[in-house]
């Protein structure tokens, strides 16, 4: 009896060319890596100036939000790639000390409505009331003040946000690029989320620092967890969620009539 | 010492996390680009054995008659000989069992059975029925699906092979329009039956049989005892018994048949706390069995172990948050662990048998749909729902064990034909009362979708 691949019982049936028809194909799969390859190229040759933008853009909005500001130190991100920090500061509540009781009333009182909230939000909601509970404890028991200053947040999040710009496009051109759209589509996509990404970016960081300077640092933990890395993972499948919209629309007018 | 175990913490959640993303890329990628096991769909109407078809009912007026009329629709031989259908009615005290002796006196071949005694569940149910099944593949439906005309075709076509001791269909969700919850459980129901389950069976690991819209061989349940009556999920019990024993588990992604899916977040809540439960608990029996099996493969086995711990998973990510609120707050931001960590928990972004981002874009394309794929980052919602309840449903089963206690069995509440609170005698076939939710689409709606120009039914 014969074996292996002419064996009689065959492991798979190649299906009729009827069926043969996917929306998906690997050879694609070496588009997704080298677009993806080529992305980080030309990202991290460009991130200086990017960088440069983002700095300008944060203090644009920070002037809008009239919180004083000026160029702080500067880090090293990747080899090569520095970036210059915003530097600004926290409504001391030494000066300001019923702020923090304000804000955790306003938690509780939420908290009291607890069983009325949108039960989708319910989750979303608990955790800024227990990022406010939990940095409250933290400034009335431990410290006056968290660990970090303004500076060394933005630190925090501009190396976060590289190693993002870096991973995005790897992530969504293999989630994307494998799929029989035409190039210009797939490019354009991944244009608009990166570009999306530095600019969504700035505003947030430049929100962060705002209340910050307005509402004191008990606003940290909330800004550095759930509108952080959290927050960016968010868009992108939104992104991915639309992108993937438009290519189904586009393949569905491709199918064959006999189909 | 403290700071070294929240690092230590963080980075364990994060291994664990980043395995469970490769695993749904992986099976992703597998279902896209690999070739696909036919799963013996053209022995569909050649290979039709003696099939009994089970289902458990308790209180269920309110969709008992479009699943039975939906069968009898079905087109499998009504030969007394070759099929047969046992609705139970499961300690009901609505009108369900008045309707299944009206079927009974019209239909030879349905024989309902009345449960009045004994230990009320699915489980038990199961178990009292199969003793008076007479036919040699048990098909199983819960009573508010709906299938189609040719499912009994499809889901006993892959018994031809003697090895096959289970068979699973593919779920579909037919009210999706009600709630924002139901839109999102029908994206969760599409990645985990388009790729989830059809790349675990073109991998040759253990698709899950679900307990609904899945048979299992007679003989194949005598070897392992039976429907296990103590377990809350007696589908992952079932799948693992099979598949230490060394019956495989055969899933059709042909085989679709309807259901009702949950419309509040309420009675979702009591769903997958069921789940979570019933399955840690097959987790605690099967762990070893499993591992020690001769029948399996490595990769096999592999599989087993993630599919059986998925809903620890939730527990864990809590961990991981307070570990790295920890390390915030002593001044380590611990930066690469921690974006790791929320890329890996997001990415995953499921608890149980959801499906992450990519397997559901991507079987949102393969159904040749669109527009519902624009709803996949509110799913955020579900995660983090789903992970806060998974945690505090496993946190009352552990406390419970300690004090001896069991977990109840709740059943998932019904919203067709106007039902909408579950107490069902209220309203008849029609009824409006309920909680605002009401769903209309029973059969009909189904029928109507179906029609097909020309067909004989149109």
């Amino acid at each position: 009896m014969r074996k292996g691949r002419w064996a009689l019982r065959r492991k798979v049936i190649y299906p009729h060319k009827s069926l043969r028809h996917m929306p998906f194909r690997m050879g694609l799969l070496a588009e997704a890596v080298s677009v993806a390859a080529g992305a980080d190229l030309l990202l991290y040759w460009q991130l200086p100036q990017i960088l440069h933008w983002h700095t300008r853009v944060v203090g644009f909005l920070l002037e809008l939000a009239e919180v004083p500001w000026e160029a702080g130190r500067q880090i090293t991100l990747l080899p090569g790639v520095t970036a210059e920090l915003v530097r600004t500061s926290y409504l001391d509540y030494q000066d300001h000390p019923l702020y923090p009781w304000y804000f955790l009333g306003a938690a509780v009182l939420l908290l009291a409505g607890y069983r009325w909230w949108p039960a989708p939000l319910k989750p979303v909601l608990l955790l800024i009331q227990a990022s406010l509970a939990v940095t409250f404890l933290y400034l009335q028991l431990v410290s006056p003040s968290v660990p970090y200053s303004p500076e060394d947040f933005c630190a925090i999040w501009y190396r976060g946000e590289t190693y993002l710009w870096l991973l995005l496009p790897l992530l969504f051109a293999m989630c994307y690029f494998i799929l029989t759209v035409p190039f210009w589509m797939k490019l354009s996509w991944l244009c608009l989320l990166v570009s999306y990404s530095f600019l969504w970016s700035a505003v947030r960081l430049a929100l962060a620092l705002a209340t910050f300077h307005h509402f004191g640092s008990l606003w940290m933990p909330l800004f550095y967890f759930v509108f952080g890395f959290l927050a960016d993972f968010l868009y992108m499948v939104a992104f991915y969620s639309l992108a993937m919209d438009r290519a189904a629309v586009f393949l569905g007018k491709q199918k064959e009539v006999w189909q | 010492m403290i700071l070294l175990a929240a690092k230590a913490t963080a980075l364990v959640v994060v291994f664990v996390l980043s395995v469970y993303s490769l695993r749904h890329f992986f099976f992703a990628f597998h279902r896209l680009f690999r070739p696909q096991r036919m799963n013996y769909t053209d022995l569909a109407g050649f290979h039709m054995p003696s099939v009994t078809v089970l289902i458990p009912m308790h209180n269920e007026e309110a969709v008992a008659h479009d699943v039975l009329e939906a069968l009898l629709e079905a087109d499998y031989p009504h030969d007394p000989g070759l099929l047969e259908i046992i609705p139970i009615d499961d300690h009901s005290t609505d009108g369900t069992g008045e309707i299944l002796d009206e079927y009974d006196a019209r239909y030879s071949w349905i024989k309902p059975l009345h449960r009045r005694e004994g230990r009320r569940g699915k489980a038990a149910a199961l178990r009292a029925a199969t003793r008076l099944a007479t036919g040699e593949i048990l098909i199983v439906f819960d009573a508010d699906y709906i299938p189609g005309k040719s499912l009994l075709k499809f889901l006993v076509a892959p018994f031809a092979d003697p090895e096959v001791g289970a068979v699973m269909g593919r779920v579909v969700p037919e009210n999706t329009g009600s709630s924002l919850l139901s839109r999102l459980l029908d994206l969760e129901r599409a990645g985990g039956y388009q790729i989830n389950q059809q790349a675990r069976n073109n991998l040759g690991l253990i698709p899950q049989y679900g307990g609904t819209v899945g048979g299992v061989r007679r003989e194949a349940l005598e070897t392992v005892g039976g429907w296990n009556a103590l377990s809350l999920t007696e589908d992952t019990d079932l799948t693992l018994q099979l598949a230490i024993r060394g019956w495989k588990v055969a899933y059709v992604n042909r085989a679709e048949c309807y259901e009702e899916v949950p419309v509040t977040w309420a009675v979702r809540r009591r769903q997958i706390e069921r789940w979570a439960i019933g399955h840690t608990e097959c987790l605690r029996r099967y762990l070893w069995p499993l591992l020690r099996s001769p029948y399996l493969s490595r990769k096999a086995k592999l599989d087993g172990v993630l599919l059986l711990g998925v809903y620890l998973t939730a527990p864990l990510v809590l961990l991981g948050w307070a570990a790295c609120v920890l390390l915030f707050f002593s001044g380590q931001s611990f930066l690469p662990a921690l974006a790791a960590f929320f890329l890996a928990s997001t990415c995953y972004n499921a608890v149980g048998n959801f499906a992450s981002f990519f397997e559901i874009g991507n079987s949102v394309i393969l159904d040749g749909a669109h527009a519902r794929v624009r709803l996949l980052p509110l799913n955020i919602a579900n995660f983090l729902f789903s992970t806060l309840t998974v945690s505090l449903a496993l946190a009352k089963y552990y406390g419970g064990r300690i004090l001896g206690l069991r977990p109840p069995w709740h059943k998932t509440e019904r919203y067709r034909n106007g039902n909408g609170n579950n107490h069902a005698g209220g309203n008849g076939n029609g009824g409006s009362s309920g909680n605002g939710y009401p769903n209309g689409r029973g059969l009909n709606f189904i029928r109507a979708r179906s029609i097909i120009p020309g067909s004989p039914a149109s």
